[in-house]
């Protein structure tokens, strides 16, 4: 059962099924139009039932793919095959289809009728409806079954129809396959066999005899003989059969005399018994009656000796490529066609064999091979090189990703010195500072890093030995080429490369040992730092010249490989051209002799003379005795004459017969020779697969030898190849003849026919071009030997052994590339383990250094141990980004798809960029409106996106503004043709049912721009390497505006993660947008219920519906206390709505104000925490009491927003002390009554806040002796507490104040003990005013708190607005 | 990301705050809460729950102890148990469980014991979701201020 035939079965089928399906689908959607769920659930049924998949390829074809039927056609194929063995399986078959048919076929469709009938029914006949749809669904379901069964039967139809055709096909073929066996061999048809015929000599031998009708011994008798035997002298037909014979073999001779064919017969021993065109310098007596073996020596003979032995014993035809290297003729391959020869017996007695010279060819095709193999190496070798490039890039990532490392560890190194220093320097160690000292596993894991490091020194020094070796390598690579190249890159290399590469780490050495200094070493210290801080650069630097180095080399290895490839293209090409003509031997020039000695040496035999009759004479009268006497005499005479004569004419006879013997014999001799000979040569040749023939100038055959058989001498004499064949090849033949004609060389050549006639063959064909003997050209010797197998054998051979060399070739490559990748991996795993080995101690000293920050410190070991802090956080956030960028690298980074809004994303993102905005600028984001509302995509990369790219243009932007737009685009040119990437699709959980939307995001800024290119810098372009990992556009900008380089690198990862595209334009000075285009799944608005997007929430927490929709946000820097009247407290936090201005530097700086510490890092934490909440009482109590301060420091805070904190720190800590001294004397006091300890520490912090302190009192009896004891300005009072209420707590404050005794409190059972003076004292006051805190329940109306004497009251939970407010009441 | 895993994790926090906000467990009290904390008194907020988490276990645990016991009739002491827990939830802002609390209370206050088991039971799974809420907070917030201390001395 072959493959094809059942392919080929199957279309019909697939048609049979996609229109019958097509029917099914016409039927569902005419019928049941109204019921339309129905039917939609039916066609699922359906489809699900016979696995039915439509899709539509690219070409807009429905293809139908139905993967159960072809398991079915297989178990179909095995059943009908076992049909073969017995009959009853067929009946089977249709009896199993008979009993399983479903009943009810054309019912159903009548039903069905009726149904849709139906279909205007209305609402009470729905019931009946249903009904008639189930009914409907369930003949649906029997039609389906019946169409199933239909098609089963259809396809067992078929399938057997296929069976019985592919049993045909084959049997046909098997029956080919032994015809070409038999005509490969030769084994069956007799007739073909070469067998050598004696009949063939024979013929020549038989004697004509002459047959005489007279009388014997008559005159007419001898006459006649006589006669006959002249006529016989005269008309041997020797000479016509010979000179016919003679001209085919004239010309077969004439072909074959140039040609490069040695033909042999040899018998079963191997003997030559035959040989033609032997090697010229041997003799034919040398070589009959020898073998191989003994005739020649060298490398070959005896192959060909066990080749030919092979043949005779297996009794196949049989070619074989044999090289020869003998003394005699060099090396030299021939292309040996051998055949066993039987006799009539059909005993083996030998083989014929020929071989034809193809030594040029071999050498050629060697060539060919060869360059072939070279280019499919070098290709291999440029690809493995590119991925050996790519790794090494990597390899030279993790090698920058061990310097961060290392310069993590430079920072680790620095803390402790700063903790040591200010240990030293202050006498009083605070208790916790000596937990950090003293904790052992800091100062243990210390040493060990130092340990580590210095091994990291000491292998990056390695590594760069290493790398200036194959600097080396460079330079000597670099002479093979143009010298200019090499002592270019070597210029620039010597001239960019940074000096003082064993100095710097001599020196970081040296700084390594000064761990333990003293205080009055600091400067010293900072000083080394400083200087280690530019060694790392420096460090940095060299790691950088070392990866381009790398890159570079690997560049030019790559080029020279090109351009070798190249080279050994146009060699290749070279080789080809020269090779079709390659014939130098211009005395071999056939010539056609037409008087050759072949045509002369039989001439004419020359007529003997004939005797003349003599007449009788007689002298006497007629009729006497005389006369009859003289007569008879005469008559005597005559006859004894006669006799005489007869005699003379039987000897003359007898000579003549010798003669004509004596004549015949060579004749005959030199026939049978020839015949001896050519019988061979025809013998030989005409079973090899040998075409010969001989072409006039015009191209028009002359002669053909072994033409196709199905074509008549006629058809091919005086006609071209090109009208006798039709196709491939035959064109090029003509040609290649037309130019051996016109070259005059011989030459020759592997053409590939196709034609309708033999099919695919492949011929080498020799071709030399004929001469007269003025030498004029007058046509061409063809000859054509079939090398069809050999060639594709060859083909196999040649393809093999690229594929083998290519295989070698990206072995060793690949060999390369994992040991590389095998350094990469260690370097990640060391990279991992280093990363984790950091961490862990350094987390404990930044933890340490946290616990320290919150104890009581001087501002001079506030600042350190900020700086210190925020050193390690750096240290920690560095390595969090290293392991954050190799998790994306390595693909384990996992998109997720949620829904969110665009519009929200973007408001935020900004919203948070302007909280943490220290520069005067305009942030605005702008969205179309054709931009869906929600979208469904990773939110959190896509927000990470935007906030790196947007604090990026921040921190290039100085003034201007920065912002964002979202507009809708098509289908970008590099997503379209795959309609979504596949990835993007998968990872953002895109199914292709669900229309999808590319959103183009522009980031732009008015900032700094990005230099396209630069002159003076190592780096050509800033632009490309822009999103390369650590690379920043230039040294400049790293050192000015800091950072790793690594954001850019990572938002680009993401963005093509998700399927995207990232770029950027730009103008230096003008500013630079970046771009990213991403696919996003359109949100469907039915489904909120899992909906957990918490940009979305925000929306219902925050009663704003247009914010869905609004498409522009602004937020601008807030310059002067425009806000300082103080909104709602929430209009201020993060959830600002779009359009307010959410201020920039100016609340940093109340923070600042009202910080009383002198802190920089810890106070910016607090505000980039809070960022929106930053409450804005304290901006009002603040720009209430010092306005003109917040303006300074204000100004302060701008001028220093980029140089740091730490200089507008001394301004501000100055004024908020100025401030805060002056809050002191203005304070009045308030007692807060209140049971709930929470609620007490609020109040108490919201007091702290506002500038107040306050007693406590826990309920209504400690206030009353509170109030007793102090004056109070204020009290606040709960409602609600246990022993005494605050109500009634009031009541009794107010009755004493109008009584100005307690009376009534011990009268409720309050223990107060009085003091009459004091009493009278506190008689004196005014009304106290004590506002309740409600928490608004029944039983603590407003009401109820005025009627027992509050004067206000504050509802629960207390706000620091209400208490500000109340207290401003109250207070002033 | 550096600089950016700042704002990642305050975006974190932001989400997480917002759902609470959007589940109404949290109110605007807390964002009073956190305006409260600054340099004198960093851990205020953190502070403050925790103080309220002590007290309302030790609330929530005698309320079991009253509801549990058969012969209990004391309804008063569950209001005022609740009272206090009413305040302080109030006053953190822990709005779920200040209206949970509400609707025990009135339960209790009409004397309904199978109400107040039933509002007990509520409470206490409100105020346990609430403090594994606030614990993820703290935890995202520590790690922000981590992230947040991060300076380039370059």
């Amino acid at each position: 059962m072959s493959r094809p035939s059942s392919d080929i079965c199957l279309l019909p089928l697939t048609f049979y099924r996609l229109l019958k399906h097509m029917v099914v689908l016409l039927f569902f959607g005419k019928e049941y139009k109204s019921q339309k769920k129905q039917i939609t659930h039916s066609f699922f049924l359906l489809s699900n039932y016979s696995f039915v998949n439509y899709y539509q390829d690219s070409g807009q074809r429905w293809i139908v793919t139905d993967s159960e039927a072809l398991i079915q056609t297989e178990e179909m194929d095995i059943k009908v095959l076992s049909s073969m063995w017995p009959e009853d399986v067929g009946t089977q078959a249709d009896n199993r289809f008979n009993v399983e048919k479903p009943a009810g076929d054309s019912d159903t469709l009548k039903e069905v009728d009726i149904a849709e009938k139906r279909t205007m029914a209305d609402l009470k006949r729905l019931p009946e409806l249903m009904n008639m749809t189930n009914q409907g669904s369930s003949q649906l379901t029997n039609l389906v079954k019946q169409w199933e069964y239909t098609q089963d039967h259809a396809v067992k139809l078929f399938k057997e129809e296929v069976k019985i055709l592919t049993r045909q096909r084959e049997e046909a073929e098997a029956k080919e396959l032994k015809i070409i066996e038999e005509h490969n061999f030769e084994t069956q048809e007799p007739e073909n066999v070469p067998v050598l015929d004696d009949t063939m000599y024979r013929g020549f031998k038989h004697k004509k005899r002459v047959k005489i009708d007279e009388e014997f011994d008559t005159v007419a008798y001898w006459k006649q003989k006589a006669l006959s035997l002249e006529k016989m002298l005269e008309a041997t037909p020797v000479e016509k059969l010979t000179q016919n014979l003679k001209r085919a073999e004239g010309f077969l001779h004439f072909i074959l005399q140039n040609a490069p064919i040695v033909m042999g017969h040899q018998d079963k021993d191997l003997r030559y018994l035959f040989i033609y065109n032997k090697f010229p310098t041997l003799r034919e007596q040398n070589i009959l009656g020898k073998t191989d073996v003994e005739i020649f020596q060298g490398v070959g003979v005896k192959e060909s000796e066990d080749f030919k032995r092979e043949v005779l014993e297996k009794g196949k035809a049989s070619k074989k490529e044999i090289t020869f290297e003998t003394e005699l003729f060099g090396s030299k391959t021939f292309l040996i066609y051998v055949e066993p020869v039987y006799n009539k017996a059909r005993e083996k007695i030998g083989i014929n064999h020929m071989g034809m010279e193809v030594t040029d060819q071999v050498r050629k095709r060697e060539k060919m091979a060869k360059l072939r193999e070279d280019n499919a190496v070098r290709k291999a070798m440029e690809s493995e090189l590119n991925k050996t490039i790519h790794v090494t890039m990597l390899k030279l990532c993790h090698r920058m990703n061990f310097l961060l490392l290392f310069v993590a560890m430079f920072f680790i190194h620095i803390l402790p010195e700063f903790t040591h220093l200010k240990l030293r320097s202050q006498e009083r160690l605070s208790s916790d500072l000596c937990t950090v000292h003293s904790s052992p596993s800091f100062s243990v894991n210390l040493p060990v890093i130092g340990a580590g490091e210095e091994k990291l020194l000491i292998k990056m020094a390695c590594e760069m030995e290493t790398d200036q070796t194959e600097e080396m390598d460079i330079e000597v690579l670099s002479s093979m080429w143009p010298e200019d190249v090499g002592t270019q890159a070597d210029n620039q290399f010597n001239v960019e490369k940074p000096a003082g590469d064993s100095d710097t780490l001599k020196e970081v050495d040296i700084a390594e040992k000064r761990t333990m200094a003293d205080l009055k070493r600091l400067p010293e210290l900072m000083n080394t730092t400083d200087q280690g801080t530019s060694q790392l650069t420096n460090l940095v630097k060299q790691w950088e010249y070392m990866q381009d180095h790398a890159v570079k080399l690997l560049r030019e290895e790559l080029k020279i490989l090109t351009k070798q490839r190249e080279e050994a293209e146009a060699k290749e090409l070279k080789i080809i051209e020269e090779h079709n003509f390659e014939s130098q031997e211009p005395e071999n020039v056939p010539v056609l002799d037409d008087t050759s000695h072949l045509f002369r040496r039989f001439k004419h035999k020359k007529r003997d003379a004939l005797v003349g009759s003599k007449r009788v004479e007689i002298d006497e009268e007629f009729d006497t005795v005389q006369y009859w006497k003289q007569k008879a005499l005469s008559l005597e005479k005559m006859l004894e004459a006669s006799t005489e004569r007869e005699r003379r004419l039987i000897e003359k006879l007898n000579e003549s017969l010798k003669t004509m013997e004596s004549h015949s014999a060579p004749v005959e001799e030199l026939t049978q020779n020839l015949k001896r000979a050519e019988g061979f040569l025809h013998f030989i040749l005409q079973n090899a697969p040998i075409v010969m023939g001989h072409q006039d100038k015009d191209l028009r055959y002359l002669f053909i030898y072994n033409k196709f058989p199905t074509l008549r001498e006629q058809d091919i004499l005086g006609k071209t190849d090109v009208e006798i064949f039709h196709g491939g090849g035959v064109k090029e033949s003509e040609d290649f003849k037309r130019e051996v004609l016109e070259k005059g060389k011989a030459s020759k050549r592997e053409i590939t026919f196709e034609t309708e006639l033999f099919g695919s063959k492949t011929f080498l064909i020799y071709v030399e071009p004929v001469y007269n003997k003025a030498r004029e050209k007058i046509g061409i010797n063809y000859m054509g030997m079939e090398v069809t197998d050999q060639v594709r054998k060859r083909e196999k051979m040649a393809k093999l052994r690229e594929d083998n060399a290519v295989r070698k070739a990206m072995e060793s490559e690949l060999n390369k590339t994992i040991h590389i990748t095998e350094e990469t991996m260690r370097a990640k795993q060391m990279l991992a383990t280093m990363s984790h080995e950091i961490r862990s101690p350094l987390s404990g000293v930044v933890g340490m250094a946290e616990i320290l920050s919150t104890t009581k410190l001087d501002k001079e070991q506030r600042q350190l141990l900020n700086v210190m802090i925020s050193s390690g956080d750096l240290v920690l956030q560095l390595i969090n980004d290293i392991l954050d960028l190799s998790k994306v690298e390595s693909g384990v980074m996992r998109l997720e798809a949620t829904k969110f809004r665009p519009r929200e994303v973007v408001k935020h993102v900004l919203q948070t960029a302007a909280a943490s905005l220290k520069k005067d600028l305009t942030l605005e984001g702008n969205i179309t409106d054709e931009v869906p509302i929600e979208v469904v995509g990773d939110v959190l990369r896509i927000r990470q996106i935007l906030t790196n790219l947007i604090s990026n243009a921040i921190k290039f932007t100085h003034e201007g503004k920065v912002g964002i737009k979202l507009k809708v685009i098509s289908v970008p040119s590099f997503a379209s043709g795959m309609e979504l990437n596949a990835d993007a699709e998968e990872q953002n959980g895109l199914t292709e049912t669900e229309t999808s939307v590319w959103i183009r995001c522009d980031v732009y800024d008015t900032g700094i721009g990005i230099p396209g290119k630069r002159n003076r810098t190592r780096r050509q372009k800033a632009l490309p390497c822009l999103f390369k990992k650590y690379m920043q556009a230039s040294a400049d900008h790293a050192r000015k505006y800091g950072g790793t380089g690594l954001g850019l690198a990572i938002c680009k990862q993401l963005v093509e993660l998700m399927g995207g595209q990232l770029t950027v334009t730009s103008q230096v000075n003008a500013g630079s947008t970046f771009t990213f285009i991403l696919p996003y799944k359109v949100a469907t608005s039915d489904d909120h219920s899992d909906d957990q997007d918490f940009s979305d929430m925000v929306d219902h927490h925050q009663p704003e519906p247009d914010d869905t929709t609004e498409g522009y946000f602004q937020f601008k820097p807030l310059l002067g206390s425009i806000y300082s009247n103080g909104g709602p407290v929430i209009g201020n936090n993060s959830f600002l709505p779009h359009k307010v201005m959410l201020t920039s530097p100016l609340k940093r700086i109340n923070g600042f104000v009202s910080d009383t510490s002198n802190n920089t890092a810890q106070s910016e934490t607090t505000q980039v925490e809070n960022n929106g909440y930053i409450d804005e009482t304290r901006l009002e109590t603040c720009s209430g009491p010092c306005p003109s301060k917040e303006t300074e420091s204000c100004s302060s805070s701008q001028a220093s927003s980029e140089g740091g904190a730490l200089e507008m720190e001394s301004e501000l800590t100055v004024s908020s002390r100025r401030e805060e001294e002056e809050t002191e004397t203005t304070k009045p006091k308030i007692l807060l009554v209140e049971d709930n300890k929470i609620n007490i520490m609020v109040a108490k912090s919201m007091m702290k806040q506002l500038g107040y302190t306050f007693d406590i009192a826990n309920n209504g009896v400690e206030a009353i002796t509170a109030i007793k004891g102090t004056s109070y300005d204020l009290v606040l009072m709960d409602v609600c507490m246990p022993v005494l209420d605050g109500l009634k707590a009031t009541r009794l404050i107010r009755s004493y104040e109008e009584s100005g005794n307690w009376d009534a409190a011990i009268e409720a059972g309050v223990d107060i003990k009085i003091s009459e003076n004091e009493q009278a004292c506190v008689h004196s006051t005014n009304r106290l005013p004590i506002i309740a805190m409600t928490a608004n329940t029944l039983a603590e109306s407003s009401e109820e708190c005025y009627a027992n004497g509050m004067d206000s009251f504050i509802s629960k939970p207390v706000t620091l607005q209400k208490l500000k407010e109340c207290l401003r009441r109250y207070l002033h | 990301m550096l600089g950016l895993g700042v704002d990642r994790l305050q975006a974190d926090i932001n989400r997480l705050l917002t759902s609470l906000f959007h589940q109404g467990v949290l109110d605007e009290q807390f964002l009073q809460l956190q305006q409260l904390q600054d340099e004198t008194s960093p851990t205020f907020v953190y502070d403050v729950i925790n103080i309220y988490f002590d007290e309302s276990e030790k609330l929530l645990r005698s309320l079991r102890l009253l509801l549990m016991d058969r012969e209990f009739s004391d309804y008063k002491k569950i209001g005022l148990h609740l009272n206090q827990l009413v305040g302080s939830s109030s006053s953190i802002g822990a709005r779920r469980v200040r209206n949970v609390c509400v609707a025990f209370r009135s339960a209790s206050e009409l004397n309904n014991r199978p109400g107040c088991l039933r509002g007990l039971e509520i409470v206490e799974h409100e105020y346990h979701y609430l403090k594994n809420m606030m614990h993820e907070l703290f935890q995202l917030e520590q790690q922000r201020l981590l992230a947040a201390g991060v300076r380039y001395p370059m």
